[in-house]
């Protein structure tokens, strides 16, 4: 029974609690066996927390033998991102300078979840300083793609993107503040939700760079997981000045809502104009599923984005207000692709600064405006699939000029999401496909701000009439 | 809006100039394209214009009575 019980969702797997078919402590048991058959190879942990996450175990175990079941969190096995903070654990945010920053409490969005029961059972990799795409960091090594273990896992959520889709985890926590949570999604085949911004509390988030632009959301097999995440997550909370007070929908209840009548905007530029031809088809496949799921599609133009989206190196004057002192003090501790992009940071003016962030006002005005005409916009979470370890140009079509080009990837990784996150809107990459060659991509939808409902509800009747979460990696 | 042509030493002595920070050749030529990247940012949005925009930095007052926490 243990070896199947990490092949269940996490509201599979609750169920099981539940009717006490098994115990937190027999699940956690499965993941520790788990982490030590894979972690050498995946590489998807800096911190394993084993002896609380025992404790809370045996907690949850008794709790629930007594009859005082918190609900379906309670004893599932929870990864968290390690730029968020766990009580009493190192947050380094993939940073040497900060690997003795022990934080004393719980971030927000983690408190939340613990209280409903869920067991952290370690801290998982990312790209050092949650800055870039690739999750090789330098201080802890490459997180590798269960899917293709040579090539990436995206990032810079790739340690818990990797470790749900290798089934190490049902549930992980990631951040995305240009993509990190979609884009390592859509590379490892599982499930990332962006929220609105200030949706869930960033408190507790370590060393955000652009906290304007910054989100902690889900990482899951299945829609229906993510959509329990946030139920838990989301709220106002009045010690994250971004915050937003608004009521919390039962996101599960939504899930059966269904595409039919909904109006899905199909962009005719920016979105496919750079992509790999794969990632193009079978994301223009997937679109196509949505309508004979009953959506209606409407063809988009959103005017100008590609000049526009260049706001965000105006916007990267805003990470020296948390590097500076460290970039002077211990520049040896950061890694020197890192320092380059950080010490261009200062090339930024007062002036480009506040012309970004003028013209991130008409970006969102521009999707405003697009969203009076749909209801959801669909295009690829990534315009590549997971590209090799080491890599720094991929390869993919500019449709545009019909050429084939190659691009670094610190633009081409986030290229897609990175739009959702200027503009603050809820986005999903949920599982999309394969490639020819086996490597997956996500499909991303994107919704008015608080429409978290609408987006989970289209996600979850693709994800039910494709199932693409069901191909597994090889474990063994 | 032309973009100026950059060089490692042009990155080195802005940095001086800007930041006081003293950087070397090489980790100034790693600089280099991130630099290209923020003045050609510059340039791209230049044509907008944004003189009637209000910046989505939402300056709002009452934001720090709705905190809880005491700051030193």
């Amino acid at each position: 029974m243990t070896a199947d019980l990490l092949a269940l969702s996490g509201l599979e797997l609750a169920g099981e609690i539940e009717r006490r078919a098994v115990s937190p402590v027999e699940v956690l048991e499965a993941v520790h066996a788990r982490l030590d058959a894979t972690e050498p190879r995946w590489n998807c942990y800096v911190l394993r927390t084993a002896d609380t996450a025992l404790a809370e175990a045996r907690q949850a175990e008794a709790e629930i033998a007594r009859g005082q079941y918190r609900g379906p969190l309670h004893g599932l096995p929870l990864a968290v991102k390690d730029n968020i903070a766990v009580a009493n654990t190192v947050t380094a945010a993939g940073a040497k300078f900060l690997m003795d920053n022990v934080t004393p409490e719980d971030a927000e969005a983690v408190r939340r979840l613990r209280a409903a029961g869920a067991i952290v059972v370690g801290k998982t990799n990312l790209h050092e300083l949650a800055l870039g795409s690739t999750t090789d960091n330098p201080w802890y090594g490459p997180t590798r793609n269960p899917y293709a273990p040579d090539r990436i896992p995206g990032g810079s959520s790739g340690g818990s993107a990797a470790s749900v889709a290798g089934r190490q985890v049902p549930l992980a926590l990631g951040t995305d503040s240009a993509g990190s949570v979609r884009m390592p999604a859509s590379l490892c085949n599982v499930v990332g939700l962006k929220p609105t911004h200030g949706r869930v509390s960033m408190r507790g988030l370590v060393a955000s760079l652009t906290v304007t632009t910054d989100h902690i959301g889900p990482l899951t097999r299945t829609v229906a997981d993510a959509a329990l995440m946030l139920e838990v997550m989301a709220g106002y909370d009045p010690a994250d000045p971004f915050s937003l007070d608004r009521p919390v929908p039962a996101y599960r209840a939504a899930l059966g809502r269904g595409l039919r009548g909904v109006r899905v905007g199909v962009p005719t530029n920016y979105f496919f104009d750079l992509c790999d031809p794969a990632v193009a088809d079978g994301v223009r496949a997937a679109i196509a599923a949505l309508a004979d799921l009953g959506a209606r599609l409407v063809e988009v133009t959103i005017p100008d984005l590609e000049a526009m989206m260049h706001l965000r190196s105006g916007l990267a004057g805003e990470a020296l207000a948390f590097v500076d002192e460290p970039l002077r003090a211990h520049p040896e501790q950061i890694s020197p692709d890192i320092r380059a992009r950080l010490y261009a940071a200062y090339l930024v003016s007062g002036g480009d600064y506040a012309r970004a962030n003028r013209v991130r006002r008409l970006v969102m005005e521009r999707f405003a405006a697009t969203f009076r005409e749909v209801d959801l916009l669909a295009a690829p979470a990534t315009v590549v699939p997971a590209f090799p370890i080491g890599d720094h140009d991929v390869p993919l079509r500019d449709y545009r000029s019909g050429q084939d080009v190659a691009e670094p990837w610190t633009t081409t990784m986030i290229r897609n999401t990175a739009p959702g996150n200027v503009t603050g809107l809820p986005s999903i990459s949920v599982p999309g496909g394969f490639t020819p060659s086996g490597l997956p991509f996500g499909l991303m939808l994107t919704a008015r701000p608080f429409e978290e409902e609408l987006l989970l509800a289209a996600a979850h009747a693709y994800e039910q009439a494709t199932n693409w979460q069901a191909r597994v990696p090889a474990i063994a | 809006m032309d973009t100026p042509s950059l060089t490692p030493e042009w990155i080195q002595e802005a940095l001086r100039l800007l930041a006081g920070i003293e950087i070397d050749a090489g980790e100034a030529a790693r600089v280099l394209p991130w630099a290209e990247s923020a003045l050609a940012a510059r340039a791209a949005l230049a044509p907008f214009d944004v003189a009637e925009v209000r910046s989505s930095l939402q300056f709002d007052p009452t934001g720090p009575y709705r905190s809880t926490r005491q700051t030193s």
